[in-house]
């Protein structure tokens, strides 16, 4: 094993395991000042460091200082402490460890050696997922069970009703799409989506499936536990069903699986359907061979993105009020100059990349690279689509739910194999 | 009108004592007749009082004509379709053997007997579940009675497990311990409330539930109960105004309305045009307001958030208007008797104008949001039905008896305040669902702004207050200048609007329902009595039938759904 081979290795789970967790932050932020958004308010603004709002993502810095700091209480009803304390972590791990096997990019050639990009290369792929995914089910029952609260076992049973109902044709939805790929491999899926079809239409799942798409997507919802399936927290109904009794680090916890379980989700509905890393029309293949022009390209777009996202923050970062010396302005020059130095910073590599490491390793890193922004921006566009809908829709009721799920997607997933199976098998 | 009912009353009991007060027929029964008198008004056809309004007493301890027993029953009763208001009265001897109930007439005589048990002590024979009601179960004496002294305070601790109650309950829906072991499966109970976040205040909802279906239900209030009927009998009459604002909190304008409108019809005051028309423009945009509050609380239940943010916002921002009226945001205390605490600002056509395009865009966009919403649909069409002869079993009034497809408002059928030169409809539901109820409020919304727009092209100019020196307080230059002025200024501030003796029942189509109030006066400036009666004390009786059957995720709609306003009901 070469120093090359563990450095990739570091890479890869780091890159597993820290970047859900950092999209946390993302999430928490984007679905306040997205709900903010869609209800005609501000959301939250005013938490700085020093005036320095970062557009209120110094809020989830505030949340979370005064979370770490909150007392550990477990009320003392509770018999079963130890699978009190252990049902948060089950959520929140089975999230982060069913993201290990989503490829971030292509596989990377350096040299004779090949790397797949995934944080654990594994060849089970969406088996696992759904394998892990599943399992986070049992932390929400543990959780309203021992929390010894009728609220909380109402929270628990809703959860495992649904989660029962919601995996069979999210698990039906994933058979029609194997009989496509032809493969359970995540990344093979992913390659798959690279070609394109009738020579110029990306052949991505979301074409190929457009009935299992949704069928997955509204189950993908379900399982994430988000409105308009959170039931099994319902607010208004059983008050916050199953993390009723957790607080502090412990509610963090709970709190901080869902978001992961909804990057993750969103991860694998990017993977599954939309191509994964795939830059439409140009896959690894052709970014390869066209590193140079990309690699131009990218450097010349670079600064017009920089231009409007500078134009952006000076109209929108000013006090809605007359201000003597608005802060505000003051805060905004700041962030303007970063985006520039980001700008620059990003043209000097592709300026180093051209002049010395064209060709060779590098073209290989620079596609890598610009696969994993295509992923990380299309997952936070299916984030930004949970969101959408969260505030959009009013939540199901229990029984609706199931009917939702057991006469109408079951049936239509049914089909949904049915028609596919024949088709390719008409094709072939 | 009145000479007609009281003839129609006189012929049907020609041995009663009758007499016409204001709009409504007083008759007096002795508590042998009250079976029969009670059931003929209500089962005659040529009568037809379907609604029992309110149930209440008078204790004439202090009283200064002498009476002919201490205690006196009240049963005031409706006749929606005749538009007839008859006030029963039964003097009550003993209250300890008390009069016969009513119970078996109308569902809504339970809540009103027990308040009535609670307040004044007076039994019922034959109430299935008489018990207190707005008081603690623990609370010694009848606070209502003249000799309970106001400030004789009692702490009370317990709680009131009401296993016997719900267990009853669960009886007479059939359900025992034999059932439940047939089956193999546990009832569970559930408290929601009295601190859940879907009382939007303090009610105690215990449930009975197989699963998540409520198999029996029965309620606990008066967590809100603060004695606004023993305040209003210490203080003057324009002392109370401020009282009525804490009623129905989400309509306080509509309180003051009411109870101006209350002490100046027995005063037979006409207010000047421009006062009524005042009254009308900001009643109609209270009645909008209070029905956004509800509607954005009901949506939140749902789960559909970004809908509270959408109506709710527009209540938010009507509050500007409303504290640049009237100086305060919530309690408005507005009106006086004899006219308004003062005129409109200059300006407050824009504002208003303005207000109200914002409140038809927050609803429009929220109706996008729910109109066609399949989710929508589901969760409210068909659930929580409560037919229209229920809810006037259960005495419902308002926005949640309309949406049960009774057509009745007091706007129409008994205009006051020129209501009858609006051109204005009321929605109507057909089934008494959530989703009637919903949309009956949503209409409403449209056709008040609508009003409130008529209104605003026909206001007057003038003065807001009766030229009455007994009633209204004197210009401050007379009050300064001049002997009299001050004398009438000192005597209504020390002594209040003195009123004549003698007793009367008013109403007024407030954001819930009928509001009225039901006044004693000995002839002083103080009230001897100030009996509310709450359009949501009585949609709250009825609860219980509308959800057993249903889950919880629809009883917790249903609540808001009738609009809960716990000031109101627990008074």
């Amino acid at each position: 094993m070469t120093s090359l081979d563990i450095l990739l290795i570091i890479v890869r789970v780091a890159f597993g395991a820290f970047v859900p967790l950092c999209f946390v932050a993302v999430c928490v932020w984007m679905e306040r000042r997205g709900a903010a958004f869609f209800q005609d308010r501000s959301g939250p603004n005013r938490a700085n460091i020093m005036g320095f709002r970062a557009g209120g993502l110094i809020q989830n810095l505030a949340d979370a200082v005064k979370l770490f700091f909150k007392e550990d209480i477990i009320p003392g009803h509770i018999k079963h402490k130890f699978y009190f304390v252990l049902a948060p972590m089950i959520v929140c791990v089975t999230a982060l460890v069913s993201f290990a096997v989503v490829p971030f990019a292509d596989t990377l050639v350096l040299g004779d050696r090949e790397y797949v990009m995934q944080a654990i290369p594994m060849d089970i792929g969406i088996l696992w997922f759904l394998a892990i995914a599943g399992f986070a089910v049992y932390g929400i029952i543990l959780a309203g069970w021992s929390s010894h609260n009728k609220y909380g076992v109402l929270g628990g049973l809703r959860s495992a009703a649904q989660v029962i109902s919601y995996e069979i044709p999210m698990g039906l939805a994933i058979i029609s799409l194997l009989v496509v790929y032809g493969t359970v491999n995540l990344s093979e899926m992913a390659q798959f989506q690279g070609q394109l079809l009738f020579g110029f239409i990306p052949m991505w799942g979301v074409l190929l499936q457009p009935l299992g798409v949704i069928i997955f997507i509204i189950a993908a919802f379900a399982e994430a536990n988000r409105t308009p399936f959170d039931l099994a927290e319902g607010e208004s109904e059983i008050v916050a069903g199953y993390h009723v009794e957790y607080s502090g680090m412990k509610f963090t916890i709970f709190f901080m699986g869902e978001y992961v379980a909804m990057f993750t989700s969103s991860a694998i509905i990017v993977t599954l359907y939309f191509g994964g890393y795939q830059i439409p029309w140009f896959n690894t293949a052709t970014l390869l061979k066209f590193a140079v022009p990309v690699a131009l390209l990218v450097m010349a777009a670079v600064p017009v993105i920089g231009k409007f996202v500078a134009a952006w923050i000076r109209k929108n970062n000013v006090s809605h009020y007359d201000r003597e010396n608005d802060p505000r302005v003051r805060e905004a020059n700041v962030y303007i100059k970063i985006v520039w130095g980001l700008v620059i910073l990003v043209e000097a590599i592709f300026f180093l990349y051209l002049v010395f490491a064209s060709g060779g390793a590098a073209d290989h890193i620079l596609v890598a690279l610009l696969q994993v922004c295509t992923f990380l921006a299309k997952t936070t566009f299916m984030c930004f689509v949970y969101v959408w809908v969260r505030w959009t829709l009013p939540r199901f009721r229990y029984d609706q739910l199931q009917k939702l799920g057991w006469n109408i997607l079951l049936p239509l997933s049914l089909l949904n194999i049915f028609v596919t199976s024949a088709i390719v098998v008409a094709l072939s | 009108m009145n000479n007609t009912a009281l003839e129609l009353i006189q012929g049907a009991f020609p041995g009663a004592a009758c007499e016409a007060v204001i709009d409504s027929v007083v008759i007096t029964v002795q508590p042998a007749e009250v079976e029969k008198t009670l059931s003929r008004l209500k089962n005659e056809p040529s009568l037809d009082f379907g609604l029992l309004l309110d149930v209440t007493a008078i204790d004439y301890l202090d009283y200064p004509t002498k009476q002919e027993a201490r205690f006196c029953v009240v049963y005031t009763l409706r006749s929606w379709a005749k538009n007839l208001v008859v006030q029963v009265r039964i003097p009550v001897a003993d209250p300890e053997v008390g009069i016969p109930t009513a119970t078996h007439l109308w569902e809504s005589a339970n809540w009103g007997e027990r308040e009535t048990f609670d307040q004044y002590g007076i039994h019922f024979q034959g109430h299935p579940d008489l018990r207190r009601i707005l008081n603690h179960w623990q609370f010694e004496g009848h606070p209502l009675r003249k000799d309970y002294v106001i400030d004789h305070r009692q702490v009370c601790y317990e709680s009131d497990s009401l296993e016997k109650e719900i267990k009853a309950r669960l009886a007479l829906k059939g359900v025992d311990d034999a059932t439940m072991k047939d089956i193999n499966t546990e009832i569970m109970f559930l408290n929601i409330g009295p601190a859940h976040p879907a009382t939007h205040g303090a009610i105690r909802i215990l449930t009975a539930l197989d699963g998540e279906t409520v198999v029996a239900n029965v309620n606990e209030i008066g967590y809100l109960h603060r004695g606004f009927e023993k305040t209003a009998e210490q203080r003057t009459y324009n002392q109370v105004i401020p009282l009525t604002d804490r009623l129905n909190y989400c309509s306080s304008m509509m309180n003051n309305v009411a109870y101006a409108k209350a002490v100046e019809s027995w005063l037979g005051i006409e207010i000047t045009d421009r006062a009524k028309f005042m009254r009308v423009i900001l009643s109609e945009f209270y009645r909008a307001l209070d029905h956004l509050v509800c509607l954005a609380a009901l949506f939140v239940d749902m789960g559909g958030l970004t809908n509270y943010w959408y109506l709710y916002n527009e209540k938010e921002s009507a509050y500007d208007l409303i504290s640049r009226l009237t100086g305060a945001r919530l309690t408005s205390s507005f009106t006086r008797i004899g006219g308004m605490y003062r005129d409109f600002y200059e300006g407050w056509e824009t504002d208003l104008e303005n207000q109200l395009q914002a409140i038809e865009k927050g609803v429009q966009d929220s109706l996008g949001l729910v109109a066609k919403n399949r989710i929508v649909h589901d969760r409210s069409q068909g659930i929580c039905v409560l037919p229209g002869d229920r809810a006037l079993q259960y005495g419902f009034t308002g926005p949640n008896l309309r949406a049960s497809g009774v057509e009745f408002d007091l706007r129409k059928d008994s205009p006051y305040y020129n209501y009858d030169a609006f051109d204005f409809s009321v929605p109507v539901g057909s089934n008494g669902d959530l989703y009637d109820r919903i949309m009956v409020r949503f209409e409403e919304i449209f056709q008040s702004i609508s009003i409130v727009r008529q209104a605003m092209k026909m206001i007057p100019k003038g003065p807001v207050n009766v030229a009455d020196n007994q009633v209204c307080l004197p210009p401050k230059a007379e009050v300064y200048d001049n002997i009299e002025g001050l004398a009438s200024h000192f005597k209504l501030v020390f002594e209040g609007v003195q009123t004549p003796a003698g007793e009367w029942y008013d109403s007024f189509e407030a954001a819930n329902g009928e509001l009225g109030f039901h006044f004693v006066s000995d002839g002083s400036g103080q009230p001897y009595k100030c009996k509310v009666r709450p359009p949501c004390f009585y949609t709250m009786g009825g609860f219980h039938e509308m959800v057993e059957g249903e889950m919880i995720a629809d009883a917790v709609i249903n609540l808001s759904s009738i609009n809960i306003i716990g000031g109101e009901l627990d008074r």
